[in-house]
């Protein structure tokens, strides 16, 4: 291992050069007096030229100009007919299929290139970008202590991406409704933060047996006058969907939103061979799942799982869920609708039999429930904690200290700077005072006048936008304070701690040495779980996992348990490569990966017990290891019926070698569906009667041999070695997964491309910084950026290529310091 | 840290367990009772104050082309014969007219940013070349329902309705040519028609009118000095913010005369519908037609969108298991073009039961139907890019319009059909976009 990775460094060098990407091509301006112009020349101007031009296109004089969109426009439309073969016209000669590729490859390179320097914005001297919405949550989860619902549906509108980033600070965009959001959003935080009112009661909740079933006739009495109302519980078998009558659930009536802690006891049963009982809590209300586990316990050990929720005002319908798919046991039962419907262990009735053997084992994930509660809201203390920490004086300093305008200002001030992440002005402060005045003028208290100016705070442009720059000047550099809020929302999706707003006050931060101390320290906190989690949920497009969910005729394996447990294992992955700090060769090919026993169920890998994700050793039989074999991914670029060696094909280049291909052009043929009265025919012949056409070849050749290596993996990513095709005659084909790179390297199949990949290490080093770049500049990076990415990715080969040691040195680039 | 279960799937559009809870609960338990609330009573509109019934104008989207060789009627005129796609409108014959021709000239111009798909949303109703702003990508203009509203909206509770199954697939923009965001809850929705209107309900809502409107008022004059520090090129994203604000401020303003207003409830029997039914999407689009009947004939608004489907659209309950854009690459494959044909005709199954709700509501003498102009198209052709549109245009507009006929418009910009049906609902609007005049013949 060792070795390997000396010999790689060494081949680090040379390998550098080589990451000159389509980008460096397409800046390369002798590509275009040299190949476009010819081309041009040669097949377009006698129609497009300084005699005729139809179609209102003249090409002869058209500029390399791709920061104008209308001239981009033109040069997509080129490139759409040229790839097309609808230009030159068919009575024309056609043009060589290597020299419309080059000119294809040319265009798509530089409107790749014209798209990030546009997101660049060289010219303003000031740069805006808004929180995400889950930056947004972390902020005030930070400034308050409370949660706001930002993922509900009734929460903050959805954030646009651009190639799966989400933090892109020209795509994100404002409506009305996000201000409105944000209006209530502040004001729903700052209620539960500020204690106006005597502390509001707590609501306690308690649904028994008979509280859960809703059962309509006087019940309860007649089991209380049997002695036996303690010992009733209810059944939870698969698919029953739920306790209480159907569509409707326990209601709940939150009147104060907050915090509420919610137990449920019961007893799980797993049948043998079969799969834990797996518990859902289901706010139907707002759409969210409020716990989600595997249980087990004994029917007569029966278990208490604890867990808090954040809920908001209003009605609430709690389910109680037994999520495990499979076929419905109640159907075959013959439970008398108004008679006795709980299972009770001293009286069993003949229905109750046939969930349990003759031996009184389950024959399905039985869950078995005593009852439910929950309480709330849960305060730690009475004002709550964010409360004492902006009214210093107390509820009692009235006597000694007045509740004046200094007083106000004392508070809107420290809250405003940890709120705006930088020192305030005074202008603003003043304004805020005096609408705290104002407010208390239409007869609001102290605190409720104030807490209307923290409101403001909280919906002013300094808190809701990442600010870079100084207005009228071209300062290149960030200041300490830009540095510290760049920092945090890269690393903790979150505004800076006590200790990076000292350092960026004292302007020690950017100190070198400070700083790399800081990023050390930032990722060994747990909030770096931020980082851990979004930035391989955005890199690697997690959040199209299930976007087109598999068919469940065709996967009946397939179940929502599966589809978290993919993508826990691609995330979980990812953390455990960050805090160990292991070479990124890791994502490539690897021994070991996450799993859970879902997972390892899916994957036919036995031994691994419980929910719990964890590192499990792997050996060559598995078929598993790096990221590019995981679930998640082969899963996300399947569909509903089959697994898409072209889409597949195109996340390897995007997400692992950087180099997007062009989009398709339109009318593109799709692939032919199967015939009943031929031999069966795999995707790959299909695929290859498609590359025969020369229109589709030149993008092709580079896409689909990185699709097909996977063809192993089915479209939700189980192993297989031949490929199931629903009609025509004869076998099924056997899977053929070789290919050749193009540059004319050959593999056999995932694992020898996986080597391939992993001797190319520098590239994908290079790759993955632009993705980090881009997560944490919150923009494309374009060709001016080229020569930073690069020494960002070469200052970690001696070490060995390690996450972290990337995450730092982009840090301590002058590209992260630069605007 | 927060200490709630971590979700693993915090964008999934689908929140529960496929099989376990919607096989129950989706379509059958949630959106039927309210479903059948509407039809089990004859259902009389609200009276107007003035007298004459209001003009209502409603744009349906269908989304990435039409099968037109089962579409487009093969002669105009009145005695057109309704094409098997067309064939679930047969009891409405008399108030559709077909219209063939139309040119959306401005969703064809190339576009490096926004692919055919994107253009297809985008431009649907704002006609704007999203390219034509020098030195800027994607640059959208108002769409006609939000310009609609900037003239009748005010006198609705509600100024425009706009609805959509998918919830990030707008087709409105604000004058700005900022998105404007769809309503998709059917909970939401019907909290939006129906406020709370006791006297408790109002003193908090003026309370929290004038909290919100200081604090708007601080925010913008702090976005204001900074602003004005600012050069016109690094002022965007502030001018966003604040004109965004000061919309938000416009239409507290507006609601809160609403507040004074007499209390408009859903008609008796009217059962709050459920949360979106997800996976059944005839369900789900039906719901949302119903919502917009409720709150037509309450005349909580006069303007509505639908978005009835998008791009990855899948329909395999009527044997349509790829998605409705991999049918438009249907590489001249019968089997794919059926499929497409197919989709087509569900969707205007979904059209023809909304025409059937409208038709049940009595107003006056007439009914719903006759009072509104419905616009029901897609932005682009069968292949990604034809000239020729799928378009329909229903009701009578109140007798301004004389609809059964198959009408061929030549070629005229899209944007004139919109003209039209703003000054049929009595709007002076002569320029929209790239139109040429208010379109005639119909």
């Amino acid at each position: 291992m060792a070795t390997a990775l000396r010999s790689l460094v060494r081949a680090v060098l040379p390998c550098l050069a080589l990451l000159v990407s389509p980008r460096a091509a397409a800046a390369d301006s002798a590509a275009f007096d040299h190949v476009v112009k010819p081309f041009l020349a040669t097949h377009c101007t006698s129609c497009h030229g300084e005699k005729k031009q139809k179609g209102d296109l003249r090409l002869d004089t058209i500029a390399s100009d791709f920061a104008s969109p209308a001239t981009a426009g033109h040069w997509m439309e080129v490139m759409e007919r040229i790839n097309s073969g609808d230009m030159p016209p068919k009575k024309e000669a056609r043009p060589p299929a290597g020299d419309i590729a080059k000119v294809a490859d040319w265009i798509t390179g530089q409107l790749t290139e014209a798209d990030r320097a546009r997101q660049r914005n060289d010219h303003a001297s000031v740069t805006y970008s808004r929180l995400t919405r889950e930056e947004y949550r972390n902020s005030i989860r930070d400034l308050l202590g409370v949660t706001v619902d930002v993922f509900d549906p009734t929460g903050l509108p959805e954030d646009p991406a651009w190639h799966g980033f989400e933090r892109i600070g020209s795509v994100l965009t404002l409506s009305p409704a996000h201000i409105e959001k944000y209006l209530t959003a502040a004001d729903q935080a700052l209620s539960e933060a500020i204690a106006l009112d005597k502390q509001p009661e707590l609501l306690r909740e308690k649904f028994d047996a008979v509280g859960m079933r809703r059962v309509q006739h006087n019940l309860r009495d007649s089991l209380t006058a049997q002695g036996v109302l303690d010992q009733v519980r209810v059944d939870v078998v698969p698919n029953n969907t739920f306790i209480g009558h159907p569509g409707e659930g326990n209601d709940v009536h939150v009147k104060v939103s907050g915090e509420y802690r919610f137990r449920v006891k019961l007893s799980a049963l797993r049948p043998e061979g079969g799969r834990a009982p797996r518990l859902l809590v289901y706010a139907a209300s707002i759409s969210r799942a409020l716990y989600e586990g595997d249980v087990e316990a004994p029917i007569d050990q029966p278990t208490t799982i604890e867990f808090t929720a954040h809920l908001p005002v209003g009605r609430h319908q709690i389910r109680l869920i037994n999520a495990v798919p499979g076929p419905r046991p109640e159907d075959r039962r013959s439970r008398p609708i108004n008679g006795s419907p709980f299972f009770t262990l001293k009286r069993r009735l003949p229905w109750q039999m046939k969930l349990t053997d003759e031996v009184g084992k389950p024959m399905w994930p039985l869950m078995v429930a005593d009852f439910w509660d929950l309480e709330g809201p849960v305060q730690t203390s009475w004002p709550p904690p964010a409360h004492q920490q902006l009214f210093t004086r107390g509820p009692d300093a009235a006597k000694d200290a007045p509740k004046d305008a200094a007083y106000a200002r004392d508070i809107i001030s420290r809250f405003a700077a940890r709120a705006w992440r930088r020192p305030v002005d005074t202008n603003e402060i003043e304004r805020l005072v005096r609408l705290a005045e104002k407010d208390q003028g239409l007869g609001n208290s102290f605190e409720a006048s104030v807490k209307t100016a923290l409101q403001a705070v909280l919906c002013s442009p300094r808190f809701l936008f990442l600010a870079e720059g100084s207005a009228g000047k071209a300062r290149a550099q960030l200041d300490a304070w830009e540095l510290a809020s760049r920092l945090s929302y890269f690393l903790w999706s979150t505004l800076p701690d006590d200790q990076l707003t000292r350092l960026a006050a004292s302007g020690q931060l950017v100190d070198q040495s400070v700083l790399r101390g800081e990023v050390r320290r930032m990722l060994s906190d747990g909030k770096a779980a931020a980082f851990a989690e979004s930035f391989p949920r955005q890199w690697l497009r997690l959040r199209q996992v299930g976007m087109f969910a598999p068919d469940s005729k065709l996967y009946p394996d397939y179940d929502d348990h599966l589809q978290s447990s993919m993508i826990a294992e691609s995330i979980g992955y990812f953390r455990e490569v960050l805090t160990n700090n292991l070479s990124v060769r890791e994502f490539l090919a690897s021994d070991w990966t996450m799993l859970n026993e879902r997972l390892a169920t899916h994957y036919g890998i036995s031994g691994v017990h419980g929910d719990a994700m964890r590192r499990v050793a792997l050996k060559p039989d598995d078929h598993r290891g790096g990221l590019l074999t995981q679930g998640a991914i082969l899963s996300m670029t399947s569909d509903g019926t089959r697994h898409r060696p072209v889409h597949r094909g195109v996340w390897v280049l995007e997400a692992i070698i950087g180099k997007p291909p062009p989009p398709p052009p339109a009318n593109v043929p799709a692939i032919a569906s199967d015939k009943k009265d031929q031999p069966k025919q795999g995707l790959r012949a299909k695929l290859e009667a498609h590359r025969a056409d020369e229109r589709c070849a030149s993008c092709h050749a580079k896409i689909d041999p990185l699709g097909l290596a996977f063809d192993h993996y089915d479209a939700i990513g189980r192993w297989r070695t031949q490929e199931k095709v629903q009609e025509g005659s004869g076998d099924d084909p056997k899977i053929d997964a070789s290919g050749e790179l193009i540059d004319g390297r050959k593999f056999k199949d995932h694992a020898e491309l996986k080597q391939l990949l992993v001797t190319d290490l520098p590239h994908f080093a290079a790759a993955l910084t632009d993705h980090l770049a881009t997560y944490a500049l919150r923009r494309g990076m374009s060709f001016a950026d080229r020569k930073d990415l690069h020494a960002v990715a070469a200052a970690c080969a001696a070490n060995g290529w390690r996450l972290g040691d990337l995450v730092e040195h982009l840090v301590l680039s002058d590209l992260f310091q630069r605007r | 840290m927060n200490s709630r279960p971590h979700s693993l799937r915090p964008h999934s559009p689908r929140p529960l367990s496929r099989r376990s809870v919607l096989r129950g609960a989706a379509g059958a338990l949630i959106s039927l009772p309210f479903l059948e609330a509407l039809t089990s009573r004859s259902l009389v509109a609200a009276e107007p104050a003035g007298g004459t019934r209001p003009i209502r104008l409603l744009w349906l989207h269908s989304e990435s082309g039409i099968w037109m060789p089962q579409w487009k009627p093969t002669t105009t005129g009145t005695n057109f014969a309704l094409t098997p796609t067309l064939e679930p409108l047969a009891p409405y014959r008399s108030e559709i007219s077909v219209l063939s021709g139309l040119f959306h000239a401005n969703a064809f111009k190339r576009n490096a940013q926004a692919g055919r798909h994107v253009q297809d949303g985008m431009c649907h109703l704002t006609a704007t070349d999203l390219g034509g702003t020098p030195g800027v990508a994607v640059k959208n203009g108002i769409s006609v329902d939000q310009l609609a509203a900037e003239t009748i909206g005010e006198k609705t509770r509600v100024p425009v309705l706009n609805l959509s199954i998918d919830r990030n697939a707008t087709m409105s923009f604000s004058a700005g040519g900022t998105p404007v965001p769809v309503d998709w809850d059917p909970r939401e929705i019907f909290s939006r028609l129906f406020a709370d209107n006791s006297p408790d309900a109002k003193k908090l809502a003026e309370a929290r009118y004038l909290q919100q409107r200081s604090v708007l008022d601080d925010v913008m004059e702090t976005t204001r000095d900074l602003s004005t520090k600012l050069g016109t090129t690094d002022r965007q994203k502030l001018d966003e913010y604040l004109s965004t604000v000061r919309e938000v401020e416009r239409r507290a303003t507006v609601t809160r005369t609403w507040a004074d207003r007499p209390a408009v409830s859903a008609p008796e029997g009217t059962k709050p519908p459920g949360p979106p039914p997800d996976k059944d999407r005839t369900a789900y689009v039906r719901l949302l037609m119903d919502l917009m009947v409720l709150a037509l004939q309450t005349d909580q608004t006069r303007l509505a969108t639908l978005r009835l489907g998008f791009m990855g659209c899948m329909y395999p309950d009527i044997g349509c298991p790829d998605s409705y854009h991999n049918y438009t690459h249907h590489d001249f494959k019968a089997d794919k073009q059926a499929a497409m044909a197919k989709v087509d005709q569900h969707r205007i199954a979904h059209l023809a039961y909304f025409l059937g709700k409208l038709k049940a509501v009595k107003e006056g003498e007439h009914d719903l139907l006759h009072h509104c102009v419905i616009h029901y198209g897609t932005g682009m052709g069968a292949d990604h890019e034809t000239t020729d549109l799928a378009n329909l245009v229903i009701g009578r507009g109140g007798g301004a319009l004389k609809p059964g006929q198959h009408l061929d418009c030549k070629g005229k910009p899209l944007a004139d059909l919109y003209v039209r049906m703003m000054a049929t609902a009595g709007m002076p609007i002569k320029v929209f976009a790239d139109s040429s005049g208010a379109l005639s013949g119909l």
